[in-house]
């Protein structure tokens, strides 16, 4: 087994490192640990490994699936890059009546909204916080907490409450709450009513049974 | 391309028919939300994927929703000159008896629904499909026009749904698309206003208000700086045809809402799109990208001197937003709590402008309107409602889906003959149309599909919603059930309503749990009155509405709950 480069690392990315390493089946992870180790420092020069240097090593080396994989999980690390919230605001503006888009455009890029980035938002557009958490707060679409590996929907519409004879619906959710890394919401209506019961699972809608054979390949 | 004057669609007509009729194999997949949730993408992939490892050359397109929402997955497919194949239940595994029927110019009986030898389209006339010698092997399978299901539908404003691609403006104009806006750009606004006054064209949100007398309002308002506003806030819960009519023919939206800018005079236009309907907010974002490409958005729009812009907002997922001025509110970045009115929207909306605010189906009836005039819109339909309404039949049915019928048709032909009935050869228990603010209405099916009818019944037409409901309905359940939906979605704003529906809820709770007595149920009628009377909005004022119509027609339900 390689011998790690020593390395010193700055910000996330000891843990992005990690994840990086995640991804290697566990009998070749020592050598792997060997040789990344050391690409990473060699871009480090003799200073810090930052997140971008980890970034770089995966973007450059690692192939697909596990490349846009492993990016996903950085994404997914906590915290926020702050440029991200610059590049929306100047995208969408700084006026109230652009507040929804921008609150959309970082929920879609981070997968919720932290509250440092709502700060973020209110500094960088002049806009109270507390009218930014009033928003945040009163639209149920905006997430405040971080959603699980995976993200389950159970639609609440009338076609699936009614058409949910054989409780479909209730063992979803009774499974899901047993597993931490899935996240679980009820939604209002999702509009497909001939679907029905309707279960969107990572952004895809299943029909009932589907959505529950889908979900034990999950937890 | 540019599309600068009448002449200019010729050339985008022959662009679109060249693909819909590319002298080769055209292949139809159903590729709307539904159709994705029940597999029509591995499908899609699979046909695709076995087109090419065979080298057969066909024109494979993604379309919309056509009402077929009971066999879906939907392929359609059409040789050269030959009728078109229905094909329903279609799965990845039929894919390949699909390609080798369509390699020896045969048919897949048992996948088969329909043959269409030629479409009676409302604004281009005959599109036949079946022109070179006779049916052949296609003679076995069924006519569309020999399906009840079928005949008993008026498909005006879903004209193209399910036949074109929906994210090809060609493809739209092809079928008559954007022929009704050259035709307004040369009247005069006031006159294409009377049109849709003369037209009785009524909000199909759910309010049946006169759009024409709207339109005026806002035309004669004070200001030069207005807005249009298209709804497509579906809240209602048992809903999802107006999700499914955006994904498969957005263009007859846009037409709507440029002929409406320019009869208002409002320059910019919102389209009010709710949040998780992503597939829909994309088609839309790309028409609204196509049109401004060939110069149909934008300034001087067919050399009018009329400028418009139109833009995209994502709803945040609160029922109470599909109320105007909440939605206005949302638009704005704030929290969507209704105000009280007047001064109305006309008067002082978006951003303190004069703004008129329609529902996404009345502004697609706009292009018809003008298109074809308003004396053919008249004849369509019932006295007090014109024109036909798109359905969402769901429930305990057995076709669910979105549908469209001239206003006046029965709901017994809506449920038995579009709907097949009860799912499961059951008896019908009561239909809740107009959604949670309409209340469930027993099972009574001479009303007919009328503003005013359903209105007399105690109920709504809403914006389409019908929800069938089985003789297993527990209605007191049901009540609890929209009950709750209300207190979820209840703004908190008014206190009646906050508190009220709240109450109500608990109270149900009891009676639900055996701890209910008749007492119970007089003080949840009495309860009701101050709810209605005194909430700032449509929200508040129908919360109760499913408590009190399930009371008056099903009461037994809850007696049997009773100590």
């Amino acid at each position: 087994m390689s011998e790690a480069t020593a390395i010193t690392w700055s910000g996330k990315s000891e843990a992005m490192f990690e994840i990086m390493l995640g991804e290697v089946p566990e009998a070749m992870r020592g050598v792997f640990r060997g040789k990344l180790s050391a690409v990473i420092a060699q871009k480090a020069q003799g200073g810090a490994a930052t997140e971008d240097h980890v970034s770089a090593v995966v973007t450059e080396i690692v192939p697909e699936p596990f490349k846009s994989a492993i990016l996903k999980k950085f994404k997914e690390l906590g915290d926020f890059d702050i440029k991200v919230i610059d590049h929306i605001i100047e995208k969408q503006g700084k006026s109230q009546d652009k507040l929804m888009y921008i609150l959309h455009d970082i929920q879609d890029e981070v997968g919720y909204l932290p509250v440092e980035a709502l700060r973020a938002v209110s500094n960088k557009t002049g806009i109270n916080l507390s009218t930014i958490y009033n928003v945040a707060t009163f639209y149920k679409t905006f997430k405040l907490t971080r959603p699980g590996s995976h993200h389950v929907k159970i639609c609440c519409g009338t076609a699936c409450h009614i058409n949910d004879k054989s409780g479909v619906a209730r063992q979803v959710e009774a499974r899901v709450s047993a597993s931490p890394a899935v996240s679980m919401e009820k939604t209002l209506c999702m509009g497909c009513c001939d679907c029905s019961p309707a279960i969107e699972i990572d952004g895809r809608i299943y029909t009932g049974e589907e959505a529950k054979a889908k979900i034990e390949t999950l937890a | 391309m540019k599309i600068q004057k009448a002449e200019d669609l010729v050339q985008a007509k022959e662009l679109g028919n060249k693909t819909l009729f590319p002298g080769k194999v055209r292949i139809n997949v159903g590729m709307s939300t539904c159709c994705i949730a029940k597999g029509a993408d591995i499908v899609l992939n699979a046909l695709v994927y076995g087109l090419k490892s065979r080298g057969i050359d066909a024109e494979v397109a993604k379309v919309g929703c056509n009402g077929l929402c009971h066999i879906e997955p939907v392929v359609e497919i059409q040789h050269p000159g030959k009728a078109k194949i229905i094909y329903g239940n279609v799965k990845e595994a039929d894919v390949t008896r699909l390609l080798d029927a369509l390699a020896s110019g045969s048919v897949v009986d048992d996948l088969a629904f329909a043959r269409i030898d030629a479409e009676d389209n409302v604004l281009v006339g005959e599109i036949k499909y079946q022109y070179s010698g006779d049916a052949g092997a296609y003679a076995t399978v069924k006519s569309v026009q020999d399906i009840d299901f079928i005949k008993a539908q008026q498909k005006i404003i879903l004209r193209n749904a399910g036949s074109i691609n929906p994210e090809s403006i060609n493809e739209y104009i092809a079928r008559g698309g954007y022929e009704a806006l050259v035709k307004a750009v040369s009247k005069k606004p006031d006159d294409i206003i009377k049109d849709v006054i003369d037209a009785g064209l009524r909000g199909r949100g759910g309010g049946g208000f006169p759009a024409g007398l709207k339109w005026k309002a806002c035309r004669e308002a004070t200001g030069t700086e207005k807005y249009l506003i298209c709804n497509v806030s579906e809240g209602e819960p048992g809903i999802g045809m107006h999700r499914s009519f955006l994904e498969s023919d957005p263009h007859s939206v846009l037409e709507g809402l440029i002929i409406g800018g320019y009869a208002i005079g409002a320059q910019t236009a919102y389209v009010y799109i709710r949040d998780n309907y992503r597939l829909a907010l994309t088609r839309f974002q790309k028409a609204i990208d196509d049109a401004k490409e060939v110069g149909l958005l934008g300034d001087n729009i067919l050399g009018s001197g009329f400028n418009m812009t139109v833009k995209v907002k994502e709803g945040g997922g609160r029922f109470v937003c599909g109320e105007e001025t909440a939605l206005i509110a949302c638009i704005e970045g704030r929290i969507g709590e209704p105000c009280q009115r007047p001064p109305f929207p006309v008067q002082k909306g978006l951003f303190g402008k004069p703004t008129c605010i329609n529902n996404v189906e009345t502004w697609a009836n706009v292009p018809l309107i003008i298109a074809k005039g308003s004396s053919w819109y008249k004849s369509i339909g019932s006295e007090g409602s014109k024109g036909t309404k798109v359905l969402s039949l769901t429930g305990n049915v057995a076709r669910p889906g979105m549908v469209e019928v001239a206003m006046g048709t029965t709901l017994k032909d809506v449920v038995e003959v579009i709907g097949g009935g009860v799912a499961g050869g059951k008896k019908l228990k009561g239909i809740q149309t107009g959604g949670p603010s309409g209340g469930v209405l027993p099972a009574k099916l001479d009303i007919t599909v009328d503003y005013d009818a359903l209105k007399a019944a105690g109920s709504m037409l809403g914006s389409g919603g019908m929800v069938i409901m089985d003789e297993d309905t527990d209605m007191v359940k049901v009540a609890q059930y929209f009950t709750d939906f209300f207190v979820q979605e209840s703004c908190g704003k008014c206190v009646p309503c906050r508190e009220g529906v709240c109450r109500m809820r608990a109270m149900l709770d009891e009676i639900i749990a055996g701890r209910g007595t008749a007492h119970d149920l007089s003080l949840l009628e009495e309860m009701s009155e101050p709810i209605i009377s005194a909430s700032a909005c449509a929200l508040g004022k129908t919360a109760p509405v499913p408590i009190l119509s399930s009371l008056k027609h099903f009461r037994n339900d809850y007696t049997a709950y009773l100590k």
